[in-house]
């Protein structure tokens, strides 16, 4: 579902982008740290097993068949989306956080 | 805007911004409309006037003014992209030879211009309209978000945006209210981040909050909505997670969002990158492969009028993460999607 998610924003982005005549170099690179999800979306030999969610895995791998996004495993300890998902604890909170959002005091020129 | 922000750090581009004096005076009033003069016409007190020019308050004002400015855009040889009316796009030369798009952006009387040489397209604003002098130069503010030039881990410096004017308003009106309701009480100056770790709000049995208490809560919900989208991802998750809970509040949760006011101030000064460096990607984690027996010779829709692509191309990647059944009442999941231009945060997302 997630997956479904991500395919539905990743193709508004290079639309927007395109009409702005930015070139895009590539496909989508999605991490994520579930092996199923990447497997069911990377390679056409899996087999599915819930019934339930044919639409979804038929849109995503669709998506990936046009070249519009390609899915990866992402190493779960960095993943970033951990970050949109679950409650950390401070010290890892703050080192997902640290390549996001930069303090103001040390980075800052200026302004 | 983030993505036009991205684009000119690519591309090395400058960013100058300006703003239109009375702005909607500029342009004629496309409808028939008079009036009786009032007190503040003078001696033409009770005469019947009609509006020639597009004033604040009437109902067409903005389509007129948008009709004149767009013209005056077009003139200077810029096109719409279909895709976002307000920005526009005109084809250039950095003095190099490299071609690349100039990006112009409107928001009402705001303009935002992106080009190697952004100071003359503003010159030629200044013939038409009457620019604040204040406003003109490299942008500090836009729509709310502070905009100044920053350096990332790596020593690149470019333009970011950050919440802080906007936050430290809001925690002073925040601090404003909880005096007004009780003598003495004030956000905690502990909050290390916004939920402690194993927090539940399903599980909270307090009392439910009145009529007053709701409005309230309705209130925070959508200051600290703002501040997310002007760039505080780190509190996406938790004002995601307490704001399903916007129709009946209970105690417990309205607590919780002052700790997440309690956090903001304690974290006040952090700022969003418009990196354009290229990310590190681990071809590794990608494998290639041959989908044609399933789905045929599919391809990438292209949008009509599609321009030339020109400039340096960007590269999309995106994390994307899913809490199995999070919530332990009702299991639901919670999925969180973050995209990223380059090394740059585009766009946040978080659905339960």
């Amino acid at each position: 579902m997630a997956a479904r998610i991500v395919r539905d924003l990743i193709v508004l982005l290079p639309i927007k982008l395109r009409m702005f005549g930015c070139p895009i170099d590539g496909p989508a690179n999605v991490f994520c740290d579930n092996q199923g999800v990447v497997k069911n979306a990377s390679l056409p030999e899996s087999t599915l097993s819930k019934k339930h969610n044919a639409i979804n895995y038929h849109v995503v791998c669709e998506a990936a068949a046009a070249g519009i996004l390609r899915f990866g495993k992402g190493d779960g300890e960095t993943n970033l989306a951990d970050l949109l998902t679950k409650i950390l604890p401070v010290p890892r909170r703050k080192l997902l956080l640290g390549s996001i959002l930069y303090r103001r005091m040390k980075k800052f020129l200026g302004v | 805007m983030r993505i036009a922000f991205l684009i000119a750090a690519l591309n090395e581009l400058d960013v100058q911004a300006c703003n239109v004096t009375n702005a909607f005076l500029n342009a004629p009033f496309c409808e028939k409309i008079w009036f009786e003069g009032g007190a503040e016409c003078g001696e033409d007190r009770d005469k019947v006037m009609i509006i020639k020019r597009a004033l604040y308050g009437l109902r067409s004002s903005d389509a007129a003014w948008r009709n004149v400015l767009a013209q005056t855009i077009e003139e200077m040889g810029f096109t719409s992209t279909v895709v976002d009316p307000n920005v526009w796009r005109r084809r250039a030369a950095k003095p190099s030879g490299e071609e690349y798009y100039e990006v112009l952006l409107v928001f009402v009387d705001d303009i935002l211009i992106i080009s190697h040489d952004a100071v003359n397209h503003i010159d030629a604003l200044k013939q038409v309209y009457a620019l604040k002098q204040e406003s003109v130069g490299p942008p500090t503010m836009y729509l709310g978000a502070d905009v100044l030039k920053m350096q990332t881990a790596s020593g690149e410096v470019c333009w970011g945006m950050s919440s802080n004017t906007y936050v430290k308003s809001a925690v002073g009106i925040v601090r404003d209210l909880l005096r007004h309701d009780e003598e003495g009480k004030d956000l905690k100056t502990t909050a290390k981040q916004p939920l402690p770790t194993s927090y539940k709000p399903e599980t909270n049995v307090s009392q439910e909050l009145n009529g007053d208490g709701i409005s309230r809560y309705l209130q925070l919900i959508g200051m600290l909505r703002w501040a997310i989208e002007l760039g505080r991802i780190d509190t996406d998750l938790e004002v995601a997670m307490m704001a399903p809970y916007s129709a009946s509040p209970r105690v417990g949760h309205i607590e919780v969002l002052y700790n997440i006011f309690s956090y903001l101030m304690m974290h006040d000064e952090l700022a969003l990158a418009s990196d354009a460096t290229k990310p590190d990607i681990d071809e590794s984690a990608f494998h290639e492969v041959d989908w044609k027996d399933f789905y045929g010779e599919v391809e990438e829709e292209l949008p009509p009028e599609m321009p030339e692509p020109l400039g340096r191309p960007v590269t999309i990647s995106c994390f994307v993460d899913a809490n199995h059944a999070g919530n332990v009442v009702s299991r639901q999941s919670h999925s969180g999607v973050l995209k990223f231009l380059m090394n740059a945060p585009i766009i946040w997302f978080f659905k339960q």
